[in-house]
């Protein structure tokens, strides 16, 4: 069954300086939503609005007809992959996917290239590129309608990102997602729609050259 | 059950901080250590390790939330279950 997430009439301000404007963003089952902007345009703080945890100065958030104040209380609704790691360190991978999945995934969930053998190992001693596509596999696994994932390709080898750009792509058959990231480059090449937070507001973005023209990228990059 | 097991690995990241004050600062006055440690299991020793949480580890809390746990909601659970330890302690310490 295909899902809709909407976002509308968003306004943050931080410190009397609006950072959110007025944003309007819709997300169905399927939608791989590439969302570019510079630093300090607001795409962390609007994934954050969207998830439910930052509070902001207005908003309204519909899914499937249902409004919704903070999604991430409604279940099996919205995840999200924040900036900095979020596994607790202290357990080992084997429990937190165990905490996280139903028993009869968990052995499929192991049968990867990247995972196998880290079982046993404690989150605490996973390399930075491991607990992040750790963290990723996780919520792309989960039964949740949508993901937000916010720059899923830091700090992860240029083999890994194609890995999780495989696991982005099968998930989007049965999940909407929306993720953002500075390797604009690879957002490109997973998204099949993009948009760029800019100036408090969404500009929806169908070529390279509208990234050129809102001074994201640089004319040199344009052929790139 | 995921839910349950879910509180209870909260819980349990927060008994390590909780015991280690409440231990230590019961110790402080040694001749009433098994009246006070039962009021610092579950005043001080839980504060204490939620602040901790609050400074250092802030970003874990997503972890709960991406399974629709909120973080009041762990916070109740895990001080209930600091006040059923403690009132457990104070049962078995007038017992002995």
């Amino acid at each position: 069954m295909s899902s809709v997430l909407e976002i509308d009439s968003v306004l943050k301000s931080f410190g009397g300086n609006p950072v959110l404007t007025d944003i309007y963003l819709k997300c169905e089952t399927g939608d791989i939503l590439g969302m570019l902007g510079r630093n300090g345009s607001g795409k962390s703080t609007l994934l954050k609005i969207l998830f439910g945890t930052l509070p902001a100065d207005r908003k309204f958030i519909r899914i499937d007809g249902e409004v919704l104040d903070k999604p991430y209380n409604a279940r099996n609704v919205l995840s999200f992959l924040p900036q900095n790691n979020f596994l607790p360190q202290n357990l080992a991978v084997e429990k937190v996917v165990e905490l996280y999945l139903e028993k009869r995934f968990v052995a499929s969930f192991f049968i990867d290239q990247v995972l196998d053998g880290l079982r046993k190992c404690k989150v605490s001693n996973l390399a930075g590129g491991e607990m992040r596509y750790l963290e990723i596999k996780l919520l792309l696994s989960i039964d949740s309608k949508f993901v937000l994932l916010d720059e899923p390709f830091n700090g992860v080898s240029p083999i890994l990102i194609e890995v999780i750009k495989g696991l982005i792509k099968e998930a989007s058959k049965v999940k909407g997602i929306i993720l953002t990231d500075h390797d604009y480059r690879n957002v490109l090449d997973v998204a099949n729609r993009y948009c760029l937070v800019f100036d408090g507001g969404i500009k929806q973005i169908s070529n390279k050259g509208e990234l050129v023209k809102w001074g994201y990228i640089s004319e040199s990059k344009r052929e790139e | 059950m995921k839910k349950v097991r879910l509180f209870w690995e909260f819980h349990r990241s927060t008994l390590l901080i909780n015991w280690s004050f409440s231990i230590a600062f019961s110790m402080l006055i040694f001749p009433l250590f098994f009246t006070m440690l039962p009021i610092y299991m579950m005043t001080g020793g839980p504060i204490l390790s939620l602040f901790y949480k609050e400074i250092s580890k802030k970003n874990e809390y997503y972890f709960y939330y991406n399974r629709s746990i909120s973080k009041v909601s762990l916070i109740v659970v895990s001080m209930a279950l600091n006040l059923i330890t403690s009132f457990v302690l104070v049962k078995i310490i007038a017992h002995v």
